[in-house]
């Protein structure tokens, strides 16, 4: 166990989706400060969605807190339903495709400096499309396949700057040599 | 670069503010015309690095996460004090490992979570390193540090040992990077 010591904890923002507590903590060089800690009030899943001849499904979006379009995978806060209940409906919503194959490949922490909440990566394969319609609400403009070559010249070249979606890809990549896949 | 904004603020204020972070809340029109609310998390801009001896092996450090409350293997890094970025990884990484470094390379550039946070991470290589800086006790808890093969660190990643997405994405960027220069 770590020195940190907590001697209070208080909630000083939420809404519907986040919530901040600032934790009033003596840290391990003996200082006493605040810690503020972001959490998020529902489980969030990040889909990464693999088409039948093995391409990668990307959305474009705008992004009100960047104020830019950004490709990203597949991502949303649970309503509270089942995780694999979120990810196909997201994965519906986001890219108008279904799959038969989803699994949990990780769950990772968004920061570990500030953030306690973790979000769930799943992979889903076998990729189908249903429909051209996509959800408008949160900004999603437009679904697009593209290869593992094409995604990782996209990384490189600072197109995809979702860490989340960098990290999934990167350990959905290493799961899929080890299936039947040919990328 | 569009410069239309399919997103409309009405108002913004200041929620929650300490030294380290500043909550906002701002009114919003949709992109679907309704209205909304949207919480933004501002913080300074980070940097990671990933240092790597002769061999090409990565060095982690095991370090506490008050958050999370548990240790994790991650990469050094930090967040910068407004200051230039390269400036800020070699502060970073002398002062939670104690290296410094002959070549420094820019791997890119990322954010943290696109829907959350205004922050950006930039990650670097660091390359011809040694042990000879000085290193600080922080407030952060840094338990040890050790060099691992990205094989090692594939291993870790799928076992849940190594599990931030900030962490992952500047290994990613350094592995991409490493076997391309061999």
């Amino acid at each position: 166990m770590a020195d940190w010591q907590t001697h209070g904890s208080k909630v000083v923002y939420e809404n519907k989706w986040n919530r901040v507590r600032e934790d009033d903590v003596t840290n391990p060089i003996g200082q006493r400060t605040v810690y503020g800690v972001f959490s998020a009030q529902h489980p969030i899943v990040y889909v990464v969605p693999v088409t039948q001849d093995g391409k990668f499904l990307l959305t474009k979006q705008f992004r009100y807190v960047l104020q830019q379009d950004t490709w990203e995978v597949v991502a949303g806060q649970t309503d509270g339903e089942d995780l694999m209940v979120a990810a196909r409906r997201e994965l519906l919503e986001e890219t108008g495709h279904t799959s038969d194959d989803l699994r949990q490949i990780a769950r990772l922490a968004v920061d570990t400096g500030v953030y306690d909440s973790y979000i769930d990566i799943i992979l889903a394969k076998n990729c189908v499309k249903v429909t051209d319609e996509l959800d408008k609400t949160d900004g999603i403009e437009q679904a697009k396949a593209f290869s593992a070559e094409e995604m990782r010249k996209m990384i490189h070249s600072g197109e995809i700057i979702c860490p989340h979606s960098i990290a999934g890809f990167y350990i959905a990549c290493d799961i899929l040599a080890g299936d039947t896949y040919a990328l | 670069m569009r410069s239309d904004h399919p997103w409309k603020t009405k108002t913004t204020k200041v929620v929650y503010e300490n030294p380290w972070m500043r909550i906002r809340e701002d009114t919003v029109l949709t992109p679907t015309g309704s209205d909304g609310i949207y919480g933004v998390m501002e913080t300074n801009d980070s940097v990671m690095i990933a240092a790597v001896n002769d061999q090409n092996k990565i060095y982690l450090i095991r370090t506490y996460s008050y958050p999370a409350q548990s240790w994790n293997w991650e990469i050094p890094g930090g967040g910068g004090n407004k200051e230039h970025g390269l400036r800020a990884a070699k502060r970073e990484l002398e002062e939670e490992t104690g290296i410094t470094a002959k070549t420094w390379q820019k791997l890119g550039y990322t954010r943290v979570c696109n829907g959350l946070m205004t922050e950006r991470m930039t990650t670097y290589l660091a390359s011809g390193i040694t042990f000879e800086g000085e290193k600080e006790t922080a407030d952060e808890q840094i338990d040890e540090g050790k060099f691992f093969s990205t094989k090692e660190i594939d291993t870790m990643i799928s076992q849940g040992d190594i599990n931030d997405s900030q962490s992952i994405t500047a290994i990613y960027l350094a592995t991409r990077w490493l076997t391309q220069e061999e």
